[in-house]
């Protein structure tokens, strides 16, 4: 439902141009970091899907991205409670996120990552140190 | 020329702008209650506000451009911001020029090549936007030539368009600093606490680019980025 709190121990996963991207194909922290007309990151909560395995779940996420996926661009898979822990207890401010499913009609896994700002680059380079699997946004023929 | 316009969240053309204006233009002048003469130059303040999303008034019930506008964007002619965004890309590709042939840094050629790349994707991938932004590109190449001995960095862009350059050995070994068209510099710094060398010390900060390299040096960023 629109507001839930995503679970700690499932996985969310965010579309990472590779403009984000170093050129060994690492993600950065501005893969993470919002534009300044966004209020939260979108991410897409992959057990929402209910798939058996990680690979079908990211084959399900290039489908409901509407972004034009970019032939370097990468899909990077965090934990969510992992994630939250990992920011609260070594950012300078102890700050506190939260992943809350945001369902769109064309895209239901849709979720977002609040408690930060698009100037809090600190937070997102926390966040991109996290990621736990890379994926290309294109699938591999 | 598609153009996105922030507050308005979504995406428009000139031919729209045109005709959006045509359509306020009429509503506004050629009704039988216009009592005021008809304001030439104001094409430019509507065009205005229309790009940086700006519509605000003096009151509910005018459509005047209120003073503020008018102080902070001067008397531009309204298709210059258009000419602004064609010329970035070309100011960005001579930049991108001077890097290659005159930049007196071990890694110029790499450092073009990483640049245009990342141009390149970003047209592709934003068609009608600025690729990067001029003024921070040539702020982080200002800031290179300025700070010499420094390894080749990881370059990439931040959702504003500008260069974000990142020298990083692990996590307790992280500098990165994101150019701002405006002369400043964002940086983050993770770097190993000295009475504590198992624990990190995190921050991050604004400063001149000039005074950037005297900011940092304190937290010993030149032990993993410099060459």
């Amino acid at each position: 439902m629109k507001g839930d709190p995503i679970p700690d121990q499932d996985h969310i996963s965010r579309y990472c141009s590779a403009m984000r991207c170093t050129e060994n194909g690492q993600v950065t922290g501005t893969a993470f970091q919002l534009s300044q007309i966004e209020k939260y990151l979108s991410v897409n909560w992959l057990e929402f899907f209910h798939l058996a395995n990680r690979q079908e779940e990211i084959r399900e996420v290039r489908k409901v991205l509407r972004l034009k996926l970019g032939a370097k661009a990468k899909i990077a898979v965090l934990n969510v409670g992992e994630t939250i822990s990992y920011v609260r207890t070594r950012s300078p401010d102890a700050r506190n996120l939260s992943m809350l499913h945001e369902p769109e009609e064309d895209d239901p896994s849709h979720t977002g990552i609040y408690g930060f700002q698009y100037d809090d680059r600190l937070i997102a380079d926390l966040i991109a140190e996290i990621v736990q699997e890379i994926y290309p946004a294109r699938e591999i023929e | 020329m598609t153009l996105w316009t922030h507050n308005e969240g979504r995406v428009s053309t000139l031919q729209d702008d045109v005709e959006a204006y045509e359509k306020y233009f009429a509503a506004k002048n050629l009704t039988a209650t216009c009592v005021d003469s008809v304001d030439w130059i104001e094409p430019q303040t509507w065009l205005k506000r229309k790009f940086t999303g700006t519509r605000r008034r003096k009151s509910h019930g005018t459509m005047e451009p209120c003073l503020e506008d008018e102080m902070f964007f001067g008397q531009e002619s309204p298709f210059d911001k258009l000419e602004e965004l064609l010329n970035d890309d070309e100011k960005v590709l001579e930049i991108i020029l001077h890097v290659r042939n005159q930049l007196n840094i071990s890694f110029s050629k790499q450092l073009a090549d990483r640049i245009k790349f990342l141009f390149d994707l970003s047209k592709e991938e934003y068609p009608e936007e600025v690729a990067i932004l001029p003024e921070s590109l040539r702020n982080f190449v200002g800031f290179l030539q300025s700070a010499t001995n420094l390894r080749y960095p990881d370059v990439v862009l931040s959702p504003s368009k500008n260069i974000r350059a990142q020298w990083r050995t692990g996590p307790n070994r992280h500098f990165a600093v994101e150019f701002l068209p405006t002369g400043d510099a964002h940086f983050v710094i993770f770097t190993p606490d000295p009475m504590h060398p198992d624990k990190t010390i995190r921050m991050s900060g604004l400063a001149s680019i000039d005074s950037l390299m005297e900011t940092v040096q304190p937290h010993g960023v030149l032990t993993w980025s410099s060459q």
